[in-house]
């Protein structure tokens, strides 16, 4: 049976969101983040979540994460081995917790710079599974060598601040692993990291969702990154979920003009253009979102429908797509482009060399 | 099914910056404005109060009224009277003139002095900066109110001296947070991109950095203003400051302070009338803090 | 203009603890490039290359250890002075990576854009507004825009607000330190024509400072890729993203997202 998502139901699923919509607090008002998104995550699988600022990646996983800030409000279910997370008392989050862990951007600024390694990774030891500090540290050190960092022996008693970005951010997942959680959440967790550094820690979450059954949520703005390491990719625009494919059919066809437009508008190693073929405007969040399609004024495919209904999830080769057009395909949609999109097109010429909103 | 997170109303934030979220002060992360707007009128009241004081008090402050030492409240005498029968309410009229002059003198001078020192320390480097710094440095190193009694010792027990002596312990408070700021904004490539196109040092201060720097400052002199009065209390309460026939409020509660027992009002009041300028002025430099903060990045 | 940069060096002195002994850090070893009139070269590398160190000692932001820095044959002044600082202004400007950090945050970016033009006197008092307006125009910003504060502009705006404001000083070579890595993806695209546009427009060269190969390929004619310091390969863009000789490179070009192959995954 597929899920909503256009996966196909796992057997073991680890992490469920149905219909999660999150809203902020802003001034007085209320405003959406996250709208209606449908995500699973399996044991083993690496689901990425892709996406731009104001996308909502993020706030989709400080839901997760109940890390929100306050006067947020959330509704749907967000499912850790089918317990809604979302409806658990205070006592009940604090215990499952341990179960999700999380790697952010920055880890210096989640790591105390004075605490030594030894006493972040024990931590959670002592206090989730209660072992003794000598037992802590030699899991420590295990945990250490399992993440790739070498002479664990010696680094245990080194500060984060004599390490290197790459190095504390496997001392990150390190920390997180220590509680042996069912899901881990990397929100942009080789973003700060350098190209040959983000490699080495990729091949690592790999290596551990295979070897411990984890459940990884990757988030990211790189749709390469996660089209090369992730089952599945998830793409977000405002707030909602817009394309859902697994395998590396979103880099060789997209369906949702947002995805077409991210991936024409990276350079490419291959090939040299003149310009870059560019979408207009900036990116969206879901309380900025117009009625019908969020994306319909910046794309160049546009129908009079779009402009009033929100397309639904629809089913295409591995996966969904949110758009009136899906089963199109690029190529028919840059031929037909001439008929039926005159007027963004027209603005897109006119708007070549003004940005100015 | 939802769950609502209850909170107090926050300033927007960016929600990427999970490190403003203090575990303890969750309460008071986002002071709600009706906190702020209380404190701004009760310190416009005290204000008035101050200058309006010949006005609003009944009776001479320094008449005596040896018939009735330590009364307690009365029709005629709303909070009492003191030792020496005088109106309590009349003396913390009058007496919030010196208490707030005081503080006054302090900041202005604090700032005269300290702000450009502390740009000279910030902007010059090298050896002024190592000079201005141990100074300040060496007038740290004496508790505040050692200091103070020292100099007052030396120059004699007045309001003005000790004042003064509340000042040479300012300054360099003043100075270390102009120093400070100024030290970070210098790291931003905006100064960067300025000491390009050749802008000279004076022209990047003045034009450039202080302004940033500007509501730091405003809010650290609100704070100061609320320290420099406490200690301005505790030396008029250790008998340093203010004599008579002066009154302000820390001379009041030394001369409580022998008959506590008799009279709590002659207490109660005084340290009242400091207390809800202080606590205000904390809160109102907070929000100066946080709400131009926001107001700038907010888009 | 043509600048040569010849065996140019900067040793850092790490001081360590209060009285420690200080340890000298080859930040830039022997590093010589060249960017011809109306060129652009990008220095590519990791966290520790040395690349950004080396734009901002050809700025004039670090002072050389040693080596040389050209313009047209010059020898530009290692410690410059004000004027000194100005003269090289109108050389070369440069465009920060944080767009926010790199403007005045209380001054509105059309007065920041102004002061510029000021300050070089070469445009008479009463024609600055419309110079402005010209310079906000060709960075595809609406007038009224001028009138904002960074933080009140997107990213990319402000990003094309920095770039005015360099253009101001009517520079012939724009030095750019990682100016999209702090954008969105599709605002990335548009900067990068906007640099290209202006490229064309005012004939000005370019040298770029960026760790994104793909980017360095779309926008440059030549890279050099700097690894601890020193320059490992340099050559025609084409040649060394082709087919680089060095296996440092070629390390590099193996871990990008693009060509990024995990054990076990399909590629």
């Amino acid at each position: 049976m597929t899920g909503s998502d256009g996966s196909h139901a796992p057997r073991d699923v680890t992490l469920a969101l149905k219909r999660v919509s999150t809203s902020l607090r802003i001034g007085t008002q209320v405003r959406p983040v996250v709208v209606q998104v449908d995500l699973a995550a399996g044991a083993g699988e690496i689901v990425g979540l892709v996406g731009e600022s104001g996308s909502g990646k993020s706030m989709t996983a400080r839901t997760i994460a109940d890390a929100l800030p306050p006067g947020a409000a959330v509704s749907g279910e967000v499912l850790l081995h089918g317990e809604n997370l979302l409806a658990m008392n205070r006592r009940r989050r604090r215990e499952v917790q341990p179960s999700i862990g999380m790697v952010f951007q920055d880890p210096r600024a989640f790591i105390d710079p004075l605490w030594r390694v030894e006493d972040h990774l024990t931590e959670g030891l002592r206090v989730h599974k209660g072992l003794s500090r000598a037992e802590a540290r030699v899991r420590a050190i295990e945990l250490l060598d399992t993440v790739g960092i070498d002479q664990p022996e010696r680094r245990i008693h080194q500060y984060p601040g004599e390490m290197s970005g790459g190095m504390l951010q496997r001392v990150m997942i390190a920390g997180a692993l220590s509680v042996e959680p069912a899901v881990l959440l990397a929100d942009e967790a080789t973003t700060a990291l350098d190209v040959t550094t983000q490699a080495g820690i990729v091949r690592l979450l790999d290596r551990l969702r295979r070897e411990r059954g984890l459940a990884v949520l990757f988030i990211t703005h790189d749709l390469a990154l996660a089209n090369a390491i992730c089952d599945r990719v998830c793409v977000m625009y405002a707030g909602r979920i817009v394309e859902v494919r697994s395998g590396r059919r979103i880099f060789d066809d997209p369906r949702h003009p947002y995805t077409m437009g991210l991936l024409a508008a990276r350079p490419k190693l291959d090939s040299r253009s003149r310009r870059l073929p560019v979408i207009h405007g900036t990116p969206i969040s879901a309380m900025d979102a117009p009625s019908g399609c969020a994306f319909h004024p910046r794309c160049p495919y546009v129908l009079p429908e779009c402009r009033s209904e929100i397309p639904p999830l629809v089913a295409v080769d591995g996966g969904v797509a949110r758009c009136f057009r899906a089963k199109e395909g690029a190529a028919r949609l840059s031929a037909s482009s001439q008929v039926g999109s005159q007027a963004n097109v027209a603005l897109a010429v006119s708007e070549e060399g003004k940005e100015c909103t | 099914m939802t769950t609502t997170y209850t909170g107090l109303d926050v300033l927007l934030e960016p929600a990427e910056d999970l490190r403003h979220t203090r575990y303890g002060s969750r309460l008071l992360r986002g002071l709600p404005k009706v906190v702020v707007g209380a404190s701004i009128v009760l310190l416009v009241v005290i204000v008035a109060c101050a200058i309006f004081a010949p006005l609003l008090a009944r009776y001479n402050p320094n008449t005596p009224d040896l018939l009735h030492p330590y009364a307690g409240p009365s029709a005629a005498h709303l909070f009492g009277q003191d030792s020496a029968g005088r109106d309590i309410l009349s003396r913390i009229l009058y007496g919030a003139r010196l208490s707030l002059l005081g503080p006054t003198i302090v900041i202005l001078i604090a700032f005269g002095v300290g702000v450009p020192l502390g740009f000279a320390a910030a902007y010059t480097g090298g050896w002024t900066d190592i000079g201005i710094s141990r100074v300040f440095d060496l007038i740290f190193a004496f508790p505040a109110l050692l200091l103070a009694i020292v100099i007052v010792a030396t120059f004699g027990t007045s309001f003005y001296s000790a004042v003064f002596a509340v000042t040479v312990t300012y300054i360099p408070l003043m100075g270390r947070v102009v120093r400070s700021a100024c030290l970070v904004e210098r790291q931003k490539p905006y100064v960067e991109a300025c000491r390009l196109q050749g802008y000279g040092s004076w022209r990047i201060l003045v034009l450039h950095v202080a302004p940033n720097i500007g509501r730091i400052l405003v809010s650290q002199t609100t704070l100061y203003f609320a320290y420099a009065l406490l200690d301005l209390a505790a030396l008029s309460f250790l008998g340093l400051g203010a004599q008579p026939p002066q009154i302000d409020w820390g001379t009041m509660l030394e001369n409580a302070n022998q008959g506590v027992f008799q009279s709590a009002t002659g207490v109660i009041f005084p340290a009242l009338a400091i207390v809800l300028l202080v606590v205000p002025l904390n809160f109102v430099a907070d929000w100066i803090l946080e709400y131009s903060r926001g107001r700038e990045e907010r888009r | 203009m043509h600048l040569a940069v010849k065996h140019l060096s900067k040793t850092f002195q790490l001081r360590s603890g209060l009285l420690g002994r200080a340890t000298p850090f080859a930040a830039v070893s022997d590093v010589s490039l060249e960017v011809r009139p109306r060129g652009s070269v990008a220095i590519v590398g990791e966290t520790g290359s040395g690349k950004t160190t080396v734009a901002r000692m050809v700025v004039g932001l670090e002072t050389p250890t040693s080596g040389e820095i050209l313009a047209d044959g010059l020898a530009l002044p290692v410690k410059p002075n004000l004027r000194e600082r100005r003269e090289r202004a109108r050389l070369m400007q440069m465009v920060f990576q944080n767009p926010f950090l790199s403007l005045d945050a209380r001054q509105p970016v059309g007065a920041a854009i102004a002061e510029v033009i000021r300050h070089h006197g070469r445009v008479e008092k009463s024609k600055i507004d419309a110079r402005v307006s010209e310079l906000l125009d060709a960075v595809g910003l609406a007038e009224r825009l001028g009138m904002n504060r960074p933080r009140q502009l997107s990213g990319g705006q402000c990003q094309r607000a920095a770039i005015a404001r360099a253009l101001a000083a009517e520079p012939e070579m724009l030095v750019l330190d990682e100016p999209v890595s702090a954008l969105d993806v599709s605002t990335q695209a548009q900067i990068l024509n906007l640099l290209a546009d202006l490229r064309e427009q005012f004939g000005i060269g370019v040298l770029m400072i960026s760790h994104d190969l793909a980017m360095v390929h779309q926008i440059s004619d030549e890279v050099v890729v700097m690894h601890r310091g020193e320059v490992v390969e340099a050559g025609a863009v084409q040649k060394v993203l082709d087919s680089p000789s060095e296996p440092y490179t070629q390390q590099l070009l193996a871990a990008i997202p693009e060509r990024l192959s995990l054990n076990g995954a399909s590629e």
